[in-house]
This record gives structure tokens, sequence and C-alpha cells, in this order.
């Protein structure tokens, strides 16, 4: 019998189901919580099905986050694996392990770069407790804008980056105080829907203000990070341990991981921080020592559009940007990943990006069809988000009340 | 006072005649003019540069004309429709322009797959047609598997090159040219790359050479991760054949390619049209020297007092000489203006006998057809032909310096238009 048959009776969704459904009903006559039952019925039913499934149900054990929900979920990696391998074993993901490790890497560092994007959402969000439909279209104004500061200087890219970064806060301030004052000031009755439309309405003004401004829709790439060294960095390529690195696509990942960095310690080393993580808390309590949410909202949404804005022109010099679909990309991922992180968790977003990115890359680079693997390397990602969500519907680091 | 009345009632009269013959005369002159339809892309998906330029070129066309006198002694007038390259949209817009503008014929298209959705209002309509740019095979050669597209639609001409024509023409070259044993073959998913692998894949059968083709979705940022794995399942290839139908994404996939090593000095990368507009060329593919470049069409050195022209108004007014489908776009309202002056009719099944027997020197060369309904085409050959003007300007240049303008770059095939006679490929550094 065919390996992924063996799996499919003995393990697979069939048990992953029954102990998801189960489990839970166990723990709750028994321990009266069955808090991580579902999940990990769910896992270890996927697992190992009846072998793993029956000892659980019998023994009722206290369930640990990582024996009872990491373990398996590597179990069930390494069981998908193998029977991917046993199916395809002249996919080149399984004949070339360096291969792999390739496109790991480019994974990882694309990963970074899309936590830049969802970094500043996830702010705006943890704070206002708004989605903003304009972020994908502030990411493609930070990097045409960076694109036309370049155009006619001679500039390395990383030097124009506090330009965009000040022209999007503005730029984000206005928006703030203009169009969404109501949503602050709680004059509105329905504060999420009016925040949605509001910035949907911006978007896609932001959109077709840059379409007309360029002329027509077209590829923006600006100038390569290696085309204007800094620190003698020119090569475009470099080889490592057998793995072929983009430098202009590491450089854009260096730069993103310094933005996070400094976003992590803005929000947890310094007062403004503290104030931002206070009005996301608890808005009326914040007041009550002092804070002024509005001015926290204010800056806020200033700090997360400038982030969106630091995002596009940091990746501009690493990827061609095509206005206006760019915006919608970098929006539909950035969605994807502040969820899929935990909303409002920026370690989740992280996490979230680079599970994302290395999802993608693998996709494109492992699918036995090369050219439905790139097709559906973006399904992939909302793919994952989905059954993540079914399983975990406040994403790897959110609160489950949200 | 009597005078006086009279004379005041007939300054009346006088200028209620004007105010008359003011107010019908645009409907009176309207009613005299023969209505083209022009389509093409104006927004995206489409490829709006292209949609525009040819938008631009019909509109010349059409001023050209009139300022002749117009065609049978009646003015031309262009309505142009954004057909956005969405297939609905594009239907849409051919009925529009059958049942409500009444239009004498059409022009232009881009998108192959946007001229497949309005063949079917044009065939029932009965509207004479002269696709400019769309290349698929089954735009005149119509789908056995498709009851909508008949094979020798009645109406329907093209004058740009069918997808078999323009990619036997790079096979020529791989095979005869540089005689490649591994070719990797890049295109995309919409009607013109799933046309364009079909015909790639067939002239290559029997040549004893190993393709590998692969297809990419268009206006994706990066496309590494599917380069690269195509580099690694079939490494050393001759050539990297990267045919995308959009130019933005054209650029993207060569330049990704060059990045990950799938083009590199053992690897020649073949691109696309797009390529001929080299500022944006070395913008997005800084590292494209050696890439060659299909051109539908000629360069200046070979242009005619027509062409000459139009490529000096183009330069004036869109900042750069004109592209092939700017060409191809002029010529269409030629084709059509001539096969009405010599039907002396807008009839469309006169406008249609006329088409077939056209032999008329445009900006791109000398248009017949010559396969038509006095001459079908014969058993064994394609049935593309139909229709079809079966001598478009092709060639193959090379980029042999980085910066090089189009103009500058070399012409490696055919033999017979070799810059440098003999020299197919010229390696670079």
């Amino acid at each position: 019998m065919a390996p992924g048959l063996i799996w499919l009776f003995l393990a697979g969704p069939v048990w992953s189901a029954l102990g998801a459904v189960f489990l839970p009903r166990r723990y709750r006559t028994q321990r009266g919580d069955p808090q991580l039952a579902g999940l990990a019925g769910g896992l270890w039913g996927a697992a190992f099905g009846p072998f793993a499934l029956a000892p659980l149900y019998a023994s009722v054990p206290v369930l640990r986050r990582g024996l009872h929900v990491v373990l398996p979920a590597v179990l069930i990696s390494g069981e998908l694996l193998l029977l991917f391998a046993h199916a395809n074993p002249g996919n080149v993901c399984v004949s070339d392990p360096l291969y792999v490790l390739n496109q790991v890497q480019t994974g990882l560092t694309v990963g970074l770069l899309y936590a830049t994007m969802a970094s500043g959402l996830t702010l705006i969000y943890s704070v206002q407790r708004i989605i903003s439909f304009t972020h994908g279209q502030f990411v493609m104004f930070g990097g045409v804008l960076t694109f036309l500061l370049l155009r006619d200087s001679d500039l390395n890219p990383i030097f124009v980056m506090p330009v965009v970064a000040i022209a999007t806060f503005v730029l984000g301030v206005v928006i703030a105080k203009v169009l969404l004052k109501p949503v602050q000031a709680g004059t509105i009755e329905r504060p999420d829907e009016y925040a949605i439309l509001m910035t949907f309405g911006v978007g896609i003004f932001l959109t077709y203000a840059l379409v007309g401004m360029l002329g027509n829709p077209i590829a923006v790439r600006a100038a390569r990070y290696t085309d204007r060294p800094l620190f003698g960095i020119d090569r475009a390529i470099f080889e490592f341990a057998g793995m072929r690195m983009r430098t202009d696509l590491l450089i854009a990942g260096a730069v993103g991981l310094v933005i996070f960095v400094a976003l992590s310690w803005l929000l947890y080393r310094t007062w403004t921080g503290r104030s931002f993580r206070a009005v996301a808390m608890d808005r009326q309590a914040a007041a009550v020592v002092g804070i002024d949410s509005g001015a926290v909202f204010l800056w806020a949404f200033g700090i997360g559009t400038a982030l969106a804005g630091l995002a596009g022109a940091a990746l501009v010099p690493a990827f061609n940007f095509q206005v206006p679909e760019m915006a919608a990309q970098t929006a539909i991922r950035s969605y994807v990943i502040v969820v899929l992180g935990g909303l409002g968790s920026l370690r989740g977003a992280l996490l979230g990006a680079l599970f994302l990115g290395v999802v993608e890359a693998l996709t494109a680079g492992c699918y036995p069809d090369p050219s439905k693997g790139a097709t559906y390397q973006v399904a992939s990602g909302l793919l994952v988000f989905l059954v993540v969500l079914l399983v975990r519907p406040q994403g790897f680091f959110g609160r489950a009340d949200t | 006072m009597i005078a006086r009345n009279s004379q005041w009632i007939t300054s009346a009269l006088a200028a209620s005649i004007a105010a008359v013959a003011l107010i019908t005369a645009p409907t009176a002159s309207r009613a005299q003019e023969i209505l083209l339809g022009g389509v093409g892309p104006l927004s995206q998906p489409g490829d709006v540069a292209g949609g525009q330029e040819m938008k631009w070129a019909m509109e010349q066309a059409v001023a050209d004309l009139n300022a002749k006198g117009g065609v049978m002694g009646r003015k031309l007038r262009l309505n142009f429709y954004d057909t956005q390259n969405k297939p609905d949209v594009c239907a849409a817009i051919a009925k529009k322009m059958v049942q409500d503008d009444k239009v004498i014929a059409v022009v232009g298209e881009f998108h192959s797959g946007c001229g497949l959705a309005q063949i079917p209002t044009y065939n029932q309509a009965g509207t004479p047609v002269v696709f400019s740019e769309t290349y698929n095979d089954k735009i005149t050669g119509g789908d056995p598997a498709d009851p909508n597209l008949p094979a020798n639609p009645p109406t329907i001409f093209r004058i740009a090159p069918a997808s078999t024509y323009y990619s036997n023409f790079v096979v020529d070259w791989i095979v005869d040219g540089v005689k490649a044993k591994k070719v990797a073959y890049v295109t995309d998913t919409t009607d013109y790359g799933t046309g364009a692998a079909d015909a790639v894949k067939k002239a290559l059968a029997g040549t004893g050479i190993e393709l590998k083709q692969v297809t990419v979705e268009l206006a994706q940022p990066d496309y590494a991760s599917i380069l690269s794995r195509l580099k690694t399942e079939f490494p050393n290839a001759d050539v990297a054949y990267l045919d995308i139908s959009e130019t933005a994404t054209g650029y993207i996939v060569t330049q990704n390619a060059i990045d990950v090593g799938l083009v590199n000095n053992k690897t020649i990368c073949v691109g696309n049209p797009g390529f001929r507009d080299d500022k944006s060329y070395w913008r997005a593919v800084p590292n494209g020297v050696g890439c060659l470049f299909q051109l539908v069409g000629l360069t200046s050195a070979q242009y005619n007092e027509m062409a000459q022209s139009v490529d000096k108004r183009a330069q004036a007014a869109l900042g750069h000489g004109a592209r092939n489908y700017a060409f191809e776009a002029y010529d269409s309202v030629l084709l059509v203006a001539d096969a009405i002056e010599r039907a002396k009719s807008t009839d469309a099944k006169a406008i249609v006998a006329a088409l077939e027997t056209t032999s008329l020197l445009g900006t791109q060369g000398k248009y017949t057809f010559p396969y038509n309904s006095k001459n079908p085409v014969p058993a064994g050959k394609p049935s593309w032909l139909w229709h079809q003007y079966v001598d478009p300007p092709l060639q193959l240049l090379e980029f042999t310096k980085k910066g090089q303008t189009a103009e500058q770059a070399v012409t490696v095939w055919p033999p017979s238009r070799q810059t440098q006679p003999g020299k197919a490929y010229i390696p670079v550094q």
C-alpha cells in the first residue's frame, strides 16, 4: 500500500478531526479545562492517529505547549516531507538539499521585508484597533518617492529613506487628523466600518494619484544598493557555501531588520512606546494617568504609515514595483501576516512574515509542476493562513479575545 | 415704418437660419463622417503604454487621411475604446461599437485574449476588422474547440505576426543561428503565452533540442524563486528564451534571470520587443548586456518616408520614436481607408472584398492578404494564414554594450539583415 494511503488511514486529517473534537470533551469531563486539548488532539491525531490519541484519551495528562503542540507539529511536517519525497523522488527539493537551503534563505530574506511592511499595520491596529486599507498604497508611495528621488541623484538608496519616512509620516498624520478624527474622538456610531471605508477611499485616491503622477502604470525600479555602493559592496550576487544570494535583497532585508528592531525599541524601551501600549490596552485607563490618547492616535498612525513608506523605500531598490498592482500585493501579504502573527503582536508579525516568506519560496521552488508552483505561490500563503486561523484563530501570538 | 419692420423681420429670419445651421451643422457633418472603432488597452491589466501609443498612431492616421480629403470625400472619425485586456470588457465594447456606434470597421487591439473575446461579435455582425497587434494563431486561424471562433473568420484580418510565425522566427535562430542544444523557455499564463508555448514546442519538436518550459503570472514583483528552480532543474541551457507578453514583467523576469544565474556568459537571453524601450530597459535590467530582443518592425535606418514622418511626430509627441505597434496601428487605419476607397462603399461585404485584394505600401512594408475567400489556405498549411499579412518585418537585435539604444543594437537575425554577416550572436564580457 502506498505510504500516502497508509498515512491517511492511520493518521492524517480524519484522525486529526476526531482528536480535535473528542479530546476536548474528555478534558472537559475529566479536568474541567479543555484549553489546548483541541489543538493537541488535532495535531497528535494527524501525526500518529489512534496510537497517540488513545494514550492521551486514557491518561488525560496536563497539556504543555512544547510537548503537545510544537512537537506534533514538527512531526507532521516531517511526515509530510517524507510523503512528498516518496511521491516526487525526482523533485529538485528532494535531490538537492543545497537548493532547498537556498530557497529557505530567499524566503527568510523576503520574509524580513514582509515583516517591515506589516509592522506599520501592526502598530496602527494595536493602538487604534483599525485596519488601515491605505497600507499597501503607502508602501507603494514610499517606493515611488524613493525612485523619483534617486532618479536624478547619485545617492545610495539608504540616504533618501529619512526623507521618505518624514514625507509618509506627515501624510499619515494629515489623514489621521482630518479624515479619521471621528474615530479617534469617538463621535461616530460605527467607527470600525467608518475607518475601513475612509481608508479604502484614501487608498484608491492615492493609487490613482500616483498613477497620474507617473504618467501611466509602469514598473518602477530604483537604482540598486549595489549600483551606488556603500562600504565597497558593489557585487550584485555573492556566493556563500554554495548558495547564491542577491546582495540587494540581503541589504533590503538588513534595512528591514534594523527598522523592525528600532520599532521594538521604541515600543518597549521608550516612554512614547509605553504610552502607545497603554492606550492599546485601555484607552480610558491611559487617560486617567494623563496620556493624551488623541496625540497617541496621531503619532501611531503617522509612525505606522512612515513604516509602510520605509518598507517601500527599502524594497524598491531590490524589487520592481508594478504600479498600481504593488499596492494590492503588499496589502494582502501585510494583512495575512498581521492576522497570522496575532493582531497587535510585533513578535507575531515577524514570525508570521518569516513563515509566509518561506512557504511562498518553497511552494514556488518545490511544487511538482514549476509553472503551477509559481502560480500557487501567493495562494499557498493564504492557504496556510486559513489553516492557522482554523486551528488557532488568534494567530501565533495574539490574545484569544482578538 | 413698414420698411423698418420688414428689415427687422429679414434680419430675424437670417439670424434664425444661421442659428439653425450652426446647431445642425455638426450633426449634418457627422452624418457624413465614416466612423471607425479603435480598440486597445488604456488601463491595467492591459499594456497601457502600448495602448496609448496605438491610440495616438490611429489618431495620426485619421488626421493624415482627413488632411488629404478623407475617404470618398468624407472625413474619418475614430471612436477609441479602452479594452483593458479584460475579456468581458472587450466583448462588451465590441457589442457597443457594433450595436450602438454602428462603426464601419474596427482596427487595433494589443492583447490576443481581448481580440479573441471580440471576434464572435464581429463575426455575427459581419464587421470588418484589422487586428494590428494580436499574435495568437486563433485570431485568424480559429479554434476547433470553440464554436465561437470558427476557422476562416470572414471579416477578420491581421497584420501582426501570428504566434507560430513569431516563435518560429526565434526557433529558426535557435536551430540555425546559434545551433543550441538546450533551451529554457519562460512565458506567461495569458492567451498569448499559452499560444506561444504551444508554438515553440511544436516548432522544436523533431529538432533534437531539449526544451524546458515554465509559465509565470504577470505583474509579480519577483520571479527569482521560479527562475532559480529552472536553473537548478535545467542547468547549462544554451538559450533562455524569456517570452513575456507584458513589457514591465518581461524586464523583471530578465533581470531576475540574470540575478539567479539562469542567464550568464554561456546562456544567451532572448527577451521581448519591449526591450526596444531602451531607457526603461536599462533602468530595469541594468545587467542586460548581451540580451537579445525580437523586433517586430524595422530599425530607423530601414524606415520609408511614411514611417519616418510618423516616427518624427512620435518623438515630438511621445518623447520617443514610434514602436512597431504604433506603426501597425497607423497602417491598420490606412488599410481600412484604402479598402473603403477602392470599394467605393462603406458596405461591410464590399470592404472585406476590397481588403482581400489589398496591395498597399504602409509604414511597415507592402501589405497583401494572399490567403482569402478567392485563394483559401491549402490543406497542410496552417490555418492562421487566412487573412494574414504574411511578411511582417521581424528581426533579432542584441544589446552589445551597456546603455546602448535600440537603434545602436546589432541585428543578429535574419541572416539577410545581420549587422555583422555570419554572426548570429556576439559574445560580450
